[in-house]
This record gives C-alpha cells, structure tokens and sequence, in this order.
C-alpha cells in the first residue's frame, strides 16, 4: 500500500474490517503485505497428475508428475510480446472459473442408470463409476480455490469465482441444494431417501452394468481392475462433507443439467413422481415401459393417476422399494434461479449470485455484473428448455448483449461473457412449439457479434468437459477475443481453472489462465476414505472410465497453463493505479474474510 | 433385434417427451471427436517445440478432419485425420470399450512431423512411468 499515508491506511483498513466483519488488527497485516505472486499456490504449475503407465491390468492409478510452466500465446497479437511485460505488468481481475460439477444424488430414481442394461454408448454419463463421490469433489475443488485465493502470477486477490453451469445433473432440487451449500462453505451429508443406508444400483448385484464398489468381482469394472472399496459408501451417506467455502462472491448461469432432465430431456407427472417416490428402476424393460408409457400418455388426470398407481405400486419388475424423499424433487420454472437467493447463513455472496431480484420477478434468466470499476461480466442462459444437450442465444439476449458490449466500449469497460456451451455446441435448432419461429442464434453469428466490439476480450464456458482455448481473431486478423473452456468437476481430469486479467503497460493485456486440480492427493492410498481421499479416488476411478474417454479431456497443453496475448481495448492508462490500489484492498479484506485461516 | 426395438423406443420415446419431434437434438454434446484431432494436433506441436503463432483450428469435412494454423514464422501448420473405427466399435479384453482409432497426419511448411494415431498422441502425454 505505497501509495496510501499512515493515517489513510488506517481509515481504510477500519472501514474495511467493519465491511468485512474482521477484528482490525487481524486485517491490518493482510492489508499491509506487499503485492506479489503467490507462492506455493496449488496449481498446475507446480505438480500435475498422470496415468501411471505399467504396473496395472487395463486399469491404471494416477501418480504426481511435474508441473507445466506457461505458454505464451500470440494467435492474436501476431508478435512477439514485450520482453518488459512481466516486470510491469499490473493485475485488473483475479478470477476463479468453475463448471460442470454435475453434483449427483445418485440414489434418487429419477436417473437413467435403466439404460446402461442396454447400452453404455447411448447415453454417456448416465451411470459413470465415480458419481457418487460429486460432492467430494467439490467440496475439495472449493478447498483448491481457496488455497489460491491470491495468484500465483500476481499476488491479486481473487476478485470472483465464475460458475458456467451444470452445477447439478438431473435437474433436482436437492442437488442444487447440495451445491450452493458447498459453495457457501456449509455442511452437507450426501445422502437421501432413507437415512444412513446406500440405496442404488452400485450396491445391487441385479444392476450389473454398474460399479460396485463394496464388491465389484461380478461385474465388468471389477474385471478391468477397478479396487474393491468396502466401506465406501457407507461413508458416503453418514458422514459430514465440509467445505471452506468459496474465497470470492460466486456468480452462476445455467446449464442443459440445471433445466433439463439428464441435460437433454423434458419432465413431466410421471418423471417429477418417481423423483420423489419409494420405487427405483435398475432394469430397462420396466423402467422403460414405466416411465415413457408415463410420457406418452401423460394427456388427462385419469392417466395421470393411473400412472401414479401404476409407479407407487411397482406394477413391473426390475426394480426396489428405495425411501422416498420429497426433497428429490425436480426443479421447474424458475426453481434453479430463486435456489440462489436463498440464505444458507454463509458464503461470501452476492444474493442471487448474478441474478437480481429484478431478474427473478420478471422470469430474465440472464443477468450482468460490474467487478470493480473496470470489468463487467455478462452471464447468458444458452438452455434450450425444449430438449437437446447443446445449446442457442436467444435473439432477446443476442440483442440484449449486443447493446450491452457497446455501452462497455462507451464507458471503457473490459467484457467478460460467461455462457455454458461453447462455440461447438451452440447448434440447437430445437424451436418451442409454443413459439415457432422465434430465433435462435448459432455458434457463427454469435461469434461475428462478439467481433464487432473491442472491449470484449473473454468467453469463458463450460459444457464439453474438456481444458479447451480458442483465439477468435478480427476479420482483419486484429482484435478478437479468447474463449476459455474449462474441464469438469465430474470427468478426468477433474479440473478447473484460474484466469488472471493483467495490464501489460504496453497496449497489451495478459490473460493468465492456470489449470488446477483439486486438493487431494494424486495417488490415492487404498483404505483411505477421508474427504481429500474420496475424491482422489473419484479422480482415479474417473481416470479409467472407458464411457468417457478421458485423456480426450485433458485438452493439450497451447489449452492449460497459458499466457494469452490480446490488444488493450483503450488506453488503458484511463485506469488508475490508485483505483486498482482501492479494489486489491478491499478484494483482500474479503478473501480474508472468507477463507479458512483466518475464520 | 430386440436391443434395436429398445433403443428405436428410448429415442422416440425421449423425443416426444420434449413436446415435438426433435430428434435431431438428440445427438450427444457436440465437439467430442474434433476436440480429440485438435489436442493431439497441438500436443504433436508442443512436443516437437514447434513455435506455434497461430495455434490450429479444426473442423469435419467428411470423411476428414483437417486443422490448419501457422508458426510463429508464417508457415503452415496442417493436420488430417481420419476416423478408422468409431468408438465403442470393439471391446478389449476386459469388456471396456477401446477408444475410437483415428488417424493423424501433421505438417509444418508442408513437411511430416508426425503420422501415427490420435489415441497414442493421448496416451503419451497423459501418462508417465512410476
């Protein structure tokens, strides 16, 4: 704090330790120290994880590897940098970016598992080994944010954590639930229906397309290797996941999981009736004609009862008696949405988490943010509500953002899109019958808009579970964009991502992005079921989940720890040091607030 | 065939759920296979330090994917691949599915640097001996 006298650091120091909630002489030293990059940050940087080559059958366990240094990336600059950049180079925004976590309540019935009895291809992702260890991982990808709440490359403390969406995985309300508590740092036990007994496919021997990880030697994962875990999931439902809780305010947007059934299918009485019910399928004939003859017929309230008899007293085999829980529920409408203004009585907010109560009145699932005086984000909501996995821009937010993007040009703001798909999956033509016509803009003429305005310079998304970075250049072959895709929190590699915004002092701006895994071992210890344990072993098992391809997921390496090059927008000596010196206080009070240490 | 007559009733069945007929979305989330050629593309690049200025960008013109980008220096950097067999196509020996075989060509200044398989490109960077 150079450029502050004594008696201003005081008076600021005091009002941020009212702001904050912080005794001031705890605060003062965090204030005090100097702004340097964060070292021993946990990131990729430092140690990466890999497959281990032998010493296996076709399973393989993970091990510690080196770590990965930067790549600096020119695709839109086409020169070389500033040698001087790294000396002088100041941070605007320290962000985290989280996605997919597909948080799972694996034991509800209101899954697809049925299917895998017929084919695993069909619809991957339906019954992956790892799935009911999700909020482990999450719970100790929260933790790795944590322990990176300043950056490695600056010192910057974070400024916010960005989620893109699929935060649950079948649209469930306890899910959802499950996720923001995590996110808050609030304690949750990952279990439903009946109280401190597993009830799913992964502890029936009838279900032998699943994992069974209590005694897997009758099914095909335990063929191919994967460990036999006793105790596993009994761990699972009786004890307590904990979180330190994110060390910035978190922002979401949806994803096709959070209003979806499975990410691509709608919901109706029969579906929303076996969520909550006391029967769970694991066969596909019965849960096939249970559930889509539901569907089809579901016209009248006659058949809608009929259906509900039907289920309630388990007419078709293929199935157990589960206890039933009307917190399984599926979420409708706005449910995803007004999930986030709820009060958990912690977390580090904002209320709403990007939406406003303005949004939420009036049914806009879109919403724009300001952090600080210089970074504005925009969070879209690219769900087709119809069906499909992939994703669209509604015209009304195309052009909502359109107008957006050229007050941040006006007002020499830096944009920031975050969205769930990307420029692959922006495809889905799927039109409501209720509105023929209205539409739906695709991946081209998104990407086209984004080009027309110079201050945007990030699209950060989710949706292929793959570390993914594209350049979108200018039709001159100047300006452009970067869009930044992060892995998930539910397929190998398990990874998220840190973004660093920074000021070359050149015309250039840096955007750091850094790969990180999340806190827990690399190799798992077999025995070991502590919080950090299970989720190396998800880790591990999702390492060898032959539905999932997973070393396709890793991305290369021009896609984890990168330096991106891209012009400054405006002069950006229009943002003063001592603005930047005021929001780096004020971050660091609140991730001090925030994070464990000091709670 | 009864396999078929499950598979044909979970599709038409999962469509008419999402209120009119929209198959087509039906498809799984986009990208995965063009995902795959570009990542080994760019990990043949960084493993041979090649100085990547403009880093390759993919796309499917049946029956090949073909990724073009250029090197610090201007030249070209080229990739052709080439789906041989799908994935899920084979089981090995312990019933997982073996991941689909692609070919993959890559170029700079119209000379080979590498042609092998997309899946061995995976497998070498994404794993170490103990």
């Amino acid at each position: 704090m150079a450029s502050l006298s004594r008696r201003s650091f005081l008076a600021i120091t005091g009002a941020l330790a009212a702001t904050v909630g912080m005794p001031r002489d705890l605060l003062a030293p965090v204030l005090a120290a100097p702004t340097q990059p964060a070292a021993d940050v946990p990131t990729t940087l430092r140690e990466t994880i890999r497959q281990a080559t032998t010493g296996n059958r076709g399973y393989r366990t993970l091990l510690s590897a080196p770590g990965e240094p930067f790549i600096t990336r020119t695709d839109l600059i086409g020169a070389d940098p500033a040698g001087t950049r790294a000396a002088q180079r100041r941070s605007i925004a320290y962000l985290g970016h989280t996605s997919d976590i597909h948080i799972q309540d694996t034991q509800t019935p209101a899954r697809l598992e049925p299917v895998n009895a017929v084919t695993t291809t069909l619809v991957p992702g339906s019954n992956r080994p790892q799935e009911a260890l999700s909020l482990h991982v999450q719970a100790q990808m929260v933790q790795a944010f944590s322990d990176a709440a300043l950056s490695p490359v600056t010192g910057a403390p974070m400024a916010a954590v960005l989620n893109t969406g699929d935060s649950a995985d079948q649209i469930s309300n306890l899910e959802t639930r499950w996720y923001i508590r995590i996110m808050d740092g609030v304690p949750v036990v990952a279990n439903s229906g009946t109280l401190g007994v597993y009830e799913g496919v992964e502890v029936w021997p009838e279900a032998t397309y699943a994992y069974h990880p209590e005694d897997p030697s009758d099914d095909p994962w335990g063929a191919y290797g994967f460990p036999q875990v006793p105790g596993l999931l009994d761990t699972v439902v009786t004890t307590e996941i904990t979180s330190p809780g994110m060390p910035a305010p978190w922002y979401s947007v949806f994803g096709n999981h959070d209003v979806l059934f499975n990410g691509f299918a709608g919901q109706d009485d029969s579906l929303r009736s076996l969520a909550t019910g006391g029967i769970k399928y694991y066969g596909f004939e019965s849960w096939a004609v249970d559930e889509f003859t539901g569907m089809a017929l579901d016209t009248s309230p006659l058949q809608r009862m009929l259906n509900h008899v039907r289920q309630q007293f388990a007419l078709l085999g293929g199935f157990k008696r589960v206890g039933a829980d009307p917190e399984r529920r599926l979420l409708q409408g706005q449910d995803f949405m007004s999930a986030h203004f709820e009060d958990t009585g912690a977390g580090p907010g904002p209320v709403g988490h990007g939406w406003t109560p303005q949004d939420l009145s009036e049914n806009r699932t879109y919403w724009t943010a300001d952090i600080g005086a210089n970074l504005r984000l925009f969070g879209l909501d690219t769900c087709n509500r119809l069906t499909g996995a992939d994703g669209a821009v509604p015209m009304d937010q195309f052009e909502w953002l359109e107008a957006e993007l050229a007050r941040c040009v006006e007002e020499d703001k830096l944009a920031v899109v975050l969205s769930h798909h990307n420029s692959l999956t922006l495809g889905n033509t799927a039109e409501s019958v209720f509105h023929p016509g209205e539409p739906l803009i695709h991946a081209d003429e998104f990407i086209a808009m984004l080009l027309k305005y110079p201050n945007m310079i990030m699209w950060l998304n989710g949706h292929t579970h793959t570390n993914t970075i594209r350049a979108h250049p200018g039709a001159e072959g100047s300006g452009g964009f970067w869009e930044v895709t992060t892995a998930s929190c539910i397929d190998y590699p398990q990874q998220q991502q840190l973004v660093d915004i920074c000021d070359n002092r050149d015309g250039t701006l840096s955007l750091f992005a850094i790969t990180m895994d999340h806190a827990s071992p690399a190799q798992w210890t077999p025995g070991d079921l502590s919080q950090a344990g299970i989720a190396s072993l998800s880790r591990e098992l999702s390492a060898n989940d032959w539905v999932a391809t997973p070393l396709a997921l890793t991305g290369s390496q021009l896609d984890r720890n990168v330096e991106l090059l891209i012009a400054a927008p405006f002069p950006m000596e229009r943002i003063t040091d001592a603005t930047l010196e005021s929001e780096n206080m004020a971050r660091r009070a609140a991730v001090a607030a925030n994070t464990e240490e000091v709670r | 065939m009864r396999r078929v007559l499950h598979l044909a009733a979970l599709a038409l069945v999962v469509a008419g759920a999402g209120g009119c007929s929209q198959a087509a979305q039906l498809q799984p989330v986009a990208g995965g296979q063009v995902s795959a050629v570009r990542t080994a593309t760019n990990d043949v690049l960084v493993t041979r330090q090649v100085d990547v200025g403009v880093a390759p960008v993919c796309e499917f013109a049946d029956p090949y994917y073909e990724c073009s980008g250029t090197t610090a220096d201007g030249e070209a950097i080229e990739s052709t691949a080439e789906v041989l067999a799908a994935y899920g196509e084979t089981t090995d020996q312990w019933g997982a599915y073996v991941p689909a075989d692609v070919s993959l060509v890559v170029t700079v200044a119209g000379a080979e640097i590498y042609s092998g398989k997309v899946e061995d490109v995976l497998l070498s960077n994404g794993q170490v001996a103990p």
